[in-house]
């Protein structure tokens, strides 16, 4: 971990593309699909000093989060001005646990062209801002599991990534009374490629809504993403997945899908898969589907001697077990189908 | 080989002026039949005439009402048991359409069913290892390839796959009576031939089992050759005879009966 002393140019150019085109937070007013934003306050309040907080100079930036504008404008000016903003340059290849400083700071991750690295990203005690910068080349494996339950969150995650980078991201998620992911990509560099899996499990009246926007903005980039939740009782699951792809991107291919399961009347599953595409050549494919376990699947198992109760978890088990890959697949296994009642 | 003569052996099913409807809508209109231990049942059939119903009947799928008749197996009362209290009791259902599992590994959802069955008749499971050497040996006898225990239930099997997937698990559960739902349909000849094999060698390992098998063509019962064929029509049984019944069928079809 280091402090940053010299970014180069176009990564200068990439953080100006994150102020250019900010990962947007909704009004208050905006949809009541998404986190309801007197929920969110909890999230926010709960960070250390919140209304202390500056973020480079911008007093009380972190309400910026609740703006309709979305984050303050961010430079690498202002970046290297702050010294409370934590800048992690990864130069060797190898796996890094990740600890945030300051929940209410951003962290910035910079994986130098050409290497291979590895995040391993628990329970940051609440919200976390993490953004990600994968120079020419390189390979960024980044880890995500939440399992703390007793916390209200808000976190951004953000991965600008230049030509021939890739990344993939696992996010594992056990629910908490709120919690908001952010999941904003920026595909800058031709033949960049993104890959998304995660599971999450809401029980009683948790909450939580991840929103992703992915931005394929150069030929030839790819980006994949699955997204599977198990709502049970009263709890609260929404998901935005947006892939927008620029003019003269033409060889894109971007895939997402977001499956859920309801496992009981009271759940409530909001999904809205949204594309905005500009080029013609281009290959892109969405798909969102709510459902309950499958009778006949059901019937199945139990002719074959599984009581109903097993059968029903299993069922749920490997719904999830479809997207669980990583070095935390076995600890996400063990906390998302723990809470499966 | 038994046959409708030997009232001798022990009666393993015996349903009883069986009604069933689905949906509102008869299907099932007063069937009777009685599988003693030791024999090989076909049930034949067009289209429509309830054999699909009656495997489900007997299997205890949600959906199937049962509005009069009685249904015994091994002397309990089937119809008051939960499917998987009847596939405790030792009825095997082989499906039609065996579902896929992605997500749930073959193996994971073998070792379930195992322990589940060993727990039902209050014996010790097998210890991983011991299932393994077993679940390993069963499946080479059908010609499975290792790695269709650690894919998903069916997930991507072939229908030949799938059958013979159904047949290893029958084999690992070792029930008393197997219910064949149409298990030739999907099947290619190879498949056929392998789960023939493993049919017969069910019921010739031991003599107090039975077989009864629901099919609409006879093809199957060149590999599997029955005690005693019956021709299901709009709900009964309207005809019993020999292995001759089902070529006369192949030969005549089924109309002749429906005149009768």
């Amino acid at each position: 971990m280091a402090e940053a002393r010299l970014i180069p140019q176009h990564t200068e150019q990439a953080l100006r593309a994150l102020r250019d085109a900010p990962m947007s937070v909704p009004a208050a007013r905006e949809h009541w699909k998404y986190s309801k934003l007197e929920l969110a306050r909890g999230a926010i309040t709960d960070a250390p000093n919140a209304d202390a907080v500056e973020i480079a100079g911008v007093p009380g930036a972190l309400h910026a989060m609740l703006a309709d504008s979305g984050f303050c404008p961010l430079t690498c000016d202002l970046l290297l001005r702050e010294p409370r903003i934590q800048v992690l340059q990864l130069t060797e290849s190898g796996r890094h646990e990740l600890k945030v400083a300051s929940a209410a700071t951003p962290t910035v991750i910079q994986v130098a062209s050409g290497i291979s690295a590895e995040v391993i990203d628990r329970d940051q005690g609440a919200s976390a801002w993490i953004i990600c910068i994968i120079e020419d080349n390189a390979t960024l494996n980044y880890h995500r599991l939440r399992s703390t339950q007793e916390v209200q969150e808000w976190s951004k995650l953000q991965f600008v990534q230049h030509r021939d980078s890739e990344v993939t991201l696992t996010s594992f998620v056990s629910a908490a009374a709120f919690r908001r992911h952010d999941v904003s990509v920026d595909l800058l560099g031709a033949n960049a490629e993104f890959r998304f899996d995660g599971a999450a499990v809401a029980s009683a009246r948790q909450h939580i809504d991840l929103q992703s926007h992915v931005r394929h903005q150069a030929p030839h980039t790819r980006s994949k993403q699955r997204w599977h939740t198990i709502g049970q009782d009263r709890a609260t699951l929404t998901y935005r997945g947006r892939i927008y792809i620029a003019e003269q991107c033409n060889g894109v291919d971007a895939g997402l899908t977001n499956r859920n399961l309801a496992l009981g009347a009271g759940v409530t599953i909001n999904t809205k898969p949204e594309l905005e595409i500009y080029s013609d050549d281009v290959c892109c494919a969405h798909g969102a589907t709510v459902g309950q376990l499958d009778e006949e699947t059901l019937f199945f198992l139990r002719a074959r001697g599984i009581d109903e109760r097993t059968a029903r978890r299993m069922l749920a088990e490997g719904f999830l077990r479809e997207t669980l890959s990583g070095p935390l697949a076995d600890e996400a296994a063990h906390v998302l189908t723990g809470s499966v009642a | 080989m038994s046959d409708m003569a030997n009232t001798a052996a022990h009666p393993l099913l015996e349903i009883d002026d069986l009604h069933a409807e689905v949906d509102g809508k008869a299907i099932l209109k007063g069937l009777s039949l009685t599988v003693r231990a030791g024999s090989v049942h076909a049930i034949m059939g067009p289209n429509g005439s309830g054999k699909s119903t009656l495997a489900n009947v007997l299997a205890g799928k949600p959906g199937y009402e049962v509005t009069g008749g009685s249904v015994r197996f091994d002397g309990q009362d089937l119809l008051a048991m939960e499917p998987e209290e009847r596939a405790h009791a030792g009825l095997f259902l082989a499906f039609q359409y065996p579902v896929e599992i992605p997500g749930v590994s073959n193996m994971e959802f073998l070792k379930t069913a195992m322990e589940a069955a060993a727990k039902a008749r209050q014996e010790t499971p097998l210890t991983t290892a011991e299932f393994m050497k077993k679940l390993r040996g069963t499946a080479s006898e059908l010609d499975l390839a290792a790695d269709f225990l650690k894919r998903g239930v069916n997930e991507g099997f072939s229908g030949g796959e799938k059958k013979r997937n159904e047949i290893l698990q029958m084999k690992l559960l070792a029930p008393k009576f197997a219910l064949l739902d149409e298990t030739d349909s999907g099947l290619d000849i190879d498949a056929l031939a392998v789960v023939g094999n493993g049919v017969n060698a069910f019921v010739d390992e031991d003599r107090t089992r039975a077989v009864l098998m629901i099919t609409h063509y006879q093809r199957l019962l060149n590999h599997i050759v029955p005690d005693v064929v019956h021709v299901l029509a709009d709900g009964r049984i309207v005809e019993s005879g020999d292995k001759q019944l089902a070529l006369t069928l192949e030969e005549r079809g089924y109309a002749w009966l429906k005149r009768a």
